[in-house]
């Protein structure tokens, strides 16, 4: 029964700013950002490599390591608690039970001298009221729910291909039925037809399970298949944020555009050109005045480089930091 | 007809391994015109790699025959070994573990033009700069380290290695998979141009079908060490036939919410290329087979012009003479 709580989203992180304090300066790796995930919605998170999205994860799980890095300001409540505040004890009973997390490589996710059942067996022992036998039929359940033969539970993970072990993690993930799943680049390592099979996997479960998903990754066309929101990261914050249609439809922030115009399609034209984002990335610890992404943007104004603009909604629930969205835009 | 810059013939490479021995290619026979580009597509693990460095001679093939211009390279002799290897290039897929990472770009550069007598003194030095002129990398980073440079330019400086000896043809091995959307528009579009400037031919090695299909002429797709299908580019994407090829393109995620989906999800894993069973290597998994394939081995044949296929119900259904 749906009730008045269920309003407030799951997740709600406000303001967060992680820093990173190096040698050669101090990194900016995420600033200011904010995001909300309600139940059994999922987000994807987009960015390409350094935008932040793994360090936001990790912030969220309180697995910053420290020094050298550093939350330094900023909220994340998860089901109304804040998890900045929670002891050691509380924490280490949500990861992995309340918020679980599929890492993006099997291959070094899992642990190599214990067999699968074990790993899963683990799990849920740590994280669950269920005791003795009820543990392996549990664990034996979750195999199946993958897609595992549980014969196969004494096997070890170097006995399994890149698309078994990850299904292996998905099953440690889910199995004490977590109120929100994390999945970090989830299918990067995997091939395309194995990759099909892991996110119809994913999708699937998330409807069974009744999860909540943040699935972090840089592939546009994953998001489409799985995700009810996106957010699109750039330089340690949001550049737009919207439901999946819209934001595909009529992407407003001009980095979107870029990637959209970036990726080469089934459809495009052999021998065509790609629309490239001219420039690189800012340097995380020189970040430049104003918008991140002015220094690239082809339709910076002088405001644009002193005063980052914020979120402004455009559309109802379309949110995009940008003083000049482009509104004539459309894929 | 344009020529063939490179034919390969029944080529196979096996390895040999604990357990038996390890198809990597096995009876593939492929051609490429001069000036054009074959995209080889596969999943990990298909062979594609192995053909590459096999065709380049980084790897001495089992049996079959390399025409390069019409000679038969795996009868070169010393001589003109040296001399094929520096007609025939290679860009690798990693730029973060391809370069020494105690040379700068100056000596990463120059170091083909060195070790081949191409040139001296300061005449290295103008070649040096004039191919990163060619590849986009701005002067002052001559004297960087690759730990210095984003992935992007990385890459081009791969490709400048590449480049130094002239070549006429250069297999790139999953050119822009470590990179990030952006960056790798730029490193296509650089590709693209240097083929239109100066004429190279490409053996172009991706599991990325997207990637495939915007910088090839012609499109060969493997599976497990064989050649199931391969046609003209537009052909291929348009009227996919091999059931592999289909569930291939069905599986890649688009960005346009209103393409028509059809998803064919694939049971199980590729099967392992140690001593494979007769028949058909896909048919464990195919929705499609018949009696036929698993007693025998399907041949490439032509189903229509240009487009050929591997399968013995894609060869049935065929009307093509």
């Amino acid at each position: 029964m749906p009730d008045l709580t269920n309003n407030a989203p799951l997740l709600d992180i406000r303001d967060l700013a992680v820093q990173f304090n190096t040698d050669s300066g101090v990194v900016h790796a995420v600033n200011g950002l904010n995001l909300s995930i309600h139940r059994g919605k999922s987000l994807g998170l987009v960015g390409e490599t350094g935008a932040g999205k793994t360090t936001t994860a990790l912030a969220l799980l309180r697995l910053i390591q420290s020094p050298p890095g550093e939350i330094k300001s900023g909220s994340m409540f998860f089901d109304g608690t804040d998890v900045l505040k929670m002891t050691e004890t509380e924490l280490r009973s949500m990861r992995g039970g309340r918020i679980a997390m599929i890492f993006q490589d099997p291959m070094t996710s899992l642990n190599p001298i214990m067999t699968i059942e074990e790993q899963i067996v683990e799990m849920i022992s740590l994280h669950s009221g269920l005791r003795g036998n009820e543990v392996t039929t549990r664990a034996r359940e979750m195999m199946t729910l993958v897609g595992i033969r549980p014969e196969r539970g004494r096997d070890y993970p170097h006995q399994f291909s890149g698309g078994m072990r990850q299904r292996v993690g998905i099953a440690i993930a889910l199995a004490c039925e977590p109120a929100l799943l994390i999945a970090d680049e989830p299918t990067t390592a995997l091939d395309v037809t194995i990759q099909a099979q892991v996110v119809d996997l994913i999708r699937n479960l998330q409807k069974v399970v009744n999860t909540s998903l943040l699935l972090i990754t840089h592939d546009l066309g994953i998001v489409a298949e799985i995700c009810d929101d996106v957010a699109i990261m750039y330089a340690g914050r949001l550049v737009e944020y919207a439901p999946l249609r819209p934001l595909y439809k009529r992407p407003m922030h001009p980095y979107t555009q870029g990637l959209f115009n970036a990726v080469p399609s089934l459809d495009s034209e052999p021998g065509g050109r790609l629309t490239v984002i001219q420039g690189l990335m800012p340097d995380p610890t020189d970040l430049p005045q104003g918008c991140g992404f002015s220094p690239r943007c082809p339709a910076a104004q002088d405001i644009c480089r002193s005063v980052a603009c914020g979120m402004k909604e455009y559309e109802p629930g379309h949110f995009v930091d940008c003083y000049f969205p482009n509104h004539a835009w459309e894929v | 007809m344009s020529v063939d810059l490179l034919e390969v013939r029944n080529l196979k490479k096996y390895f040999s391994v604990h357990g038996g021995s390890l198809h990597a290619v096995d009876d593939v026979s492929l051609s490429i015109p001069k000036g054009s580009t074959l995209g080889l597509v596969g999943e990990s693990g298909c062979g594609k790699s192995t053909l590459g460095r096999v065709v380049l001679g980084l790897l001495e093939a089992t049996s079959g025959e390399i025409l390069f211009g019409g000679e038969n390279t795996l009868a070169f002799t010393k001589d003109r070994l040296s001399k094929f290897h520096q007609e025939a290039q290679i860009v690798f897929q990693d730029p973060f573990s391809s370069l020494n990472p105690r040379m700068s770009v100056y000596q990463l550069i120059a170091e083909p033009l060195l070790i081949n007598r191409v040139c001296r003194g300061a005449e290295v030095e103008a070649r040096v700069k004039k191919l990163m002129d060619t590849v986009g990398l701005a002067e002052r980073l001559i004297t960087s380290f690759p730990h210095e440079l984003d992935g992007g330019r990385r890459q081009r400086i791969g490709v400048a290695r590449a480049l130094a000896l002239n070549p006429d043809f250069i297999v790139l091995d999953e050119p822009v998979s470590a990179l990030d959307v952006s960056i790798q528009a730029q490193i296509l579009n650089l590709l693209s141009d240097l083929k239109k400037d100066h004429g190279y031919t490409y053996l172009f090695i991706s599991h990325n079908l997207s990637v495939v299909r915007y910088v090839s002429d012609e499109v060969a797709v493997m599976y497990l060490g064989q050649v199931v299908e391969k046609s003209d580019n537009r052909e291929l994407f348009k009227n996919p036939m091999h059931p592999y090829t289909k569930a291939l393109l069905s599986a890649v995620p688009v960005i346009d919410l209103d393409r028509p989906r059809n998803r064919i999800i694939l049971e199980g894993d590729v099967p392992s290329p140690i001593d494979p069973p007769p028949g058909c290597r896909f048919s464990p998994r195919c929705a499609a087979k018949g009696d036929r394939c698993a007693m025998e081995s399907p041949k490439l044949v032509e189903v229509g012009s240009g487009h050929f296929v591997a399968c013995h119900m894609a060869i049935a259904a065929s009307c093509y003479p």
